[in-house]
């Protein structure tokens, strides 16, 4: 599960991914284009003017991942991204993923789908193998 | 750009007003000021600058009073900084500008501005009002009443500043309170030592025509001032992510409910949980239904300590303040309703096990006892702290112990404490205050549904009132009775 900040009922998912870029890079144009290119990695550009109460389980997990890649980190720790994700939802999430970590970012993910882990893990620890 | 100022932009930019919505928002401004601000403005200045006020401001005993004043405004902003502090953004910004690097003194400066602003505009406002009063009647020089003023708003930064320090270090706020009262229990105790303590030296610029304040008070207070706000203002960046969106996340949460009139659930909001005693057992062996009832309220009152000392120290002084008000003196009135008032609030912490009561009588049937004898049951720990507590606070009038004082004070606790019971049964606003009711005066359901949300507070003032007129007889008591009686009757029927 990714951790889901508290949404504003009142602010678009799209004002959300783009004020938090606003937060964290160092001018106006190069937010926008953080924020733009997190929507459409994502897929949430349709979903930009809709309210965080207008959207499913899904998306909202989405939408949490977006805020999540909206602002620069080292390393990117994600608990089950693929929960309440389906087929299709979970490639774009996967890949997604794996460009970033081609891109050179450390990725740090508990996870119960062996599809993300076998296409995304460098290194994988199994806790706790089920025979 | 600032990067605070970017992310607030589009904060701002989420719900754009049209042109007429904002001509709305000014006309109904203007409009407020008009027919609202302005006639209570001069009806306060009217008020006063009569003889009768002036009288009263004139008193050797007010210096002491604003003193005391200043004081407890100083540890009530103690108490307020770890639950509800100044530097609070919406919830969403706390999250996203908190977690981000943006210095919190630039992320937060907006609502700390407005904090310090409002504080230092109301206390000088205070200020203004006796100083102008006694300065229109010529009877304080422009320079004394100026001292007063300036010491009245160095107060209210002094305030924002131990506000938002409680705020960086609750503990260091809860320590900063406790020395505070501690202070003022021995300033009172010696004087000597009282003189130097720093809210009577607010008090000792209080205007006067013979005595003129050194100006050094006001030299002294600007240095505490900076003092205190330079170090909460340190302390600012310190402030964790998570303390700010829990506290973002709980305001929000009580300005919803209040919106919706439901004060109650408002203010449990900020109800502190219960923090020793967990293990104490609150349900006791023995077949005395009236002992488990008494000792698990009692237990689950102490597990809040802090919230069960300060609600009985109120009933303590509201039991004082209840034997005072039947002295002859003129202020029965205001006395009596100080009481009432206060008397409603410190039963407050020790009415818990009643609302939940109240709370389980609307569903089904617990315990094997009826719901009538549930709610006598919880109210019998209330009832007898209470009683003890007011009993003890009449008993230290001047003169000692006075039966009449103190019956009066068990009265008025009696008759609180019965307030207390229909509020719990009140439940949610009637849908039926909801609709509006036009009339050639225009629709008074506004001030109705506000009503509703204060019934209590209204009940409460006139059981102190009634209470004090009791030596001019009892038809008041009887009539405030009858209505608290009513009110507990129709909503105890009316319950789901």
């Amino acid at each position: 599960m990714i951790g889901l900040p508290p949404f504003a009922p009142d602010l678009t998912v799209k004002d959300h991914v783009a004020l938090v870029a606003a937060t964290w890079m160092a001018d106006a144009d190069e937010a926008s284009v953080v924020s733009q290119n997190v929507m459409g990695a994502l897929g949430l550009e349709e979903l930009g003017t809709r309210y965080p109460h207008e959207l499913s389980s899904a998306q909202t997990q989405l939408f949490g991942l977006g805020l999540a890649l909206a602002r620069p980190f080292d390393v990117l720790i994600l608990d089950e991204p693929e929960q309440r994700l389906d087929s299709v939802w979970l490639a774009v999430v996967t890949d997604t993923l794996v460009k970033l970590r081609d891109d050179g970012a450390t990725l740090v993910v508990a996870s119960h789908s062996p599809a993300l882990t076998e296409r995304l893990a460098d290194r994988t620890l199994e806790l706790g193998a089920v025979v | 750009m600032n990067r605070s100022v970017a992310a607030q932009r589009v904060w701002r930019a989420r719900s754009p007003r049209s042109v007429a919505d904002r001509a709305y928002i000014v006309y109904a401004a203007v409009l407020v000021a008009f027919v609202l601000v302005s006639p209570v403005a001069r009806a306060i200045w009217v008020g006063i600058t009569t003889p009768s006020a002036v009288v009263v401001l004139t008193s050797p005993v007010l210096p002491t009073a604003v003193a005391y004043g200043v004081l407890v405004l100083w540890i009530v902003a103690l108490a307020a900084g770890p639950m509800r502090g100044p530097a609070l953004l919406p919830t969403f910004l706390s999250w996203s500008l908190g977690g981000s690097d943006v210095p919190r003194r630039r992320s937060h400066r907006g609502p700390l501005v407005l904090s310090f602003s409002a504080l230092v505009a109301l206390t000088a406002l205070a200020a203004v009002l006796p100083a102008g009063s006694l300065l229109s009647h010529g009877l304080v020089t422009l320079r004394s009443a100026a001292m007063f003023v300036l010491a009245g708003a160095e107060a209210g930064a002094i305030t924002f500043g131990l506000w938002l320090a409680a705020q960086v270090s609750p503990r260091g706020g809860s320590a900063g309170g406790a020395a505070l009262v501690g202070l003022g229990i021995v300033g009172t105790v010696i004087p000597q030592v009282g003189g130097v303590l720093p809210w009577t030296w607010v008090a000792s610029t209080y205007p006067s025509a013979t005595a003129a304040p050194g100006s050094l008070i006001p030299v002294g207070l600007g240095m505490l001032m900076m003092v205190v706000v330079a170090i909460a203002m340190t302390g600012l960046e310190r402030l964790g992510t998570d303390d700010l969106v829990a506290q973002a996340t709980q305001w929000e949460m009580a300005r919803t409910r209040a919106m919706t009139l439901d004060l109650d659930a408002a203010s449990a909001t900020y109800r502190v949980t219960p923090s020793i005693g967990r293990s104490v057992r609150a349900v006791p062996r023995t077949r005395s239904l009236l002992s488990v009832f008494v000792i698990r309220g009692l237990v689950g009152a102490l597990r809040t300590p802090g919230r069960f000392i300060i609600g009985t120290a109120t009933i303590v002084v509201a039991g004082f303040l209840m034997a005072d008000a039947l002295q002859p003196s003129g202020r029965g009135g205001i006395l009596g309703a100080a009481a009432g008032l206060l008397l409603y609030l410190g039963l407050g912490p020790l009415t818990d096990g009643l609302r939940h009561a109240a709370r389980v009588v609307s569903s089904s049937q617990f315990y094997g006892v009826s719901d009538e004898v549930l709610m006598a049951l919880h109210a019998v720990m209330p009832l007898v702290v209470g009683a003890v507590a007011s009993t003890v606070g009449a008993a230290l009038l001047p003169g000692g112990p006075q039966p009449m004082a103190i019956a009066v004070a068990v009265l008025a606790t009696v008759m609180s404490l019965g307030v207390r019971v229909g509020n719990a049964l009140k439940g949610p606003l009637p849908s039926v205050l909801l609709t509006p009711a036009p009339t050639a005066l225009g629709d008074p359901m506004p001030f109705v549904q506000l009503l509703w949300a204060m019934d209590s507070i209204v009940l409460a003032l006139l059981v102190g009132l009634s209470v004090a007129s009791v030596r001019l007889g009892t038809t008041s008591v009887v009539g405030v009775v009858t209505v608290v009686a009513a009110m507990t009757w129709f909503r105890w029927n009316r319950r789901p």
